[in-house]
């Protein structure tokens, strides 16, 4: 999997490949920088992220959680249609904003 | 492979979670001569990746180097997968299902693993035969 990050108040993080729990461990590294930095809008796009686990699932509601904590909001964008089946019957799609 | 009718395939892993490769690996084998839809090939793969990590993170606490064995067997509408480890005793069929519709602060992190694999697969069934977890799960497409 690619992670590029973004920084700034808005933070961009975009994953290609697959986010599974092997990845799982690299994100969590990444999303422990985002928490912690300045960012109060992170936007995460999906366009060529082509799997993910529940080890990813995890780490997203981790970061979801970590934002609406500090105040600051996530958007995901360019979801593909298979990820987006995992967050609905996960139900994810309802507590993840996704555009 | 024209005329193939049954793929069979049985793999030894350690309990590592880098071998989680040779499991999508040999998955991917058994499915190659079936047109079976893209889709569905990933949410296998995603159902067999879960139920795998949950043995290679919790069957063998403390232990390295022991054996995990997958046995699966693919034809044109019906994928049958045996998962078999000599560990600690555990039934994840048995697990309460995570609430899917619980607000974002009353959702907790675990649980979603085996919710996967049971909503990916037709049937999921678990059986302790002597010091063996056995987990069997199927795939039925008409």
């Amino acid at each position: 999997m690619k992670i590029t990050i973004d920084s700034g108040n808005e933070t961009t993080v975009t994953l290609a490949g697959q986010l599974d729990t092997l990845t799982a461990v690299d994100f969590e590294k990444e999303i422990q920088k985002v928490l912690s930095g300045d960012a109060t809008k992170v936007i995460l796009v999906g366009a060529d992220l082509t799997y993910v686990s529940s080890a990813g699932l995890r780490l997203l509601l981790t970061l979801q959680k970590g934002m609406t904590a500090k105040g600051g909001t996530l958007l995901l964008r360019n979801i593909r249609e298979e990820i987006m089946e995992i967050f609905h019957i996960t139900g994810f799609s309802s507590i993840l904003t996704i555009e | 492979m024209g005329c193939t009718s049954v793929m069979r395939k049985e793999i030894h892993i350690i309990n590592e979670i880098d071998q989680l490769v040779h499991v999508s690996e040999a998955l991917k084998e058994v499915l190659s001569p079936f047109d079976w839809p893209q889709k569905i090939c990933m949410n296998l793969n995603l159902a067999l990746e879960e139920a795998v990590t949950n043995v290679i993170l919790y069957a063998y606490p403390q232990e390295k180097n022991k054996d995990i064995t997958i046995c699966l067997e693919a034809s044109e509408h019906k994928l049958k997968i045996v998962l078999m480890d000599y560990g600690v005793e555990f039934d994840p069929t048995a697990r309460p299902e995570p609430d899917t519709s619980l607000p974002l602060h009353e959702r907790s992190i675990g649980g979603l693993g085996i919710y996967l694999v049971k909503e990916m697969m037709t049937d999921v069934k678990y059986s302790r035969q002597g010091n063996k977890n056995v987990l069997t799960m199927t795939k039925e497409i008409r």
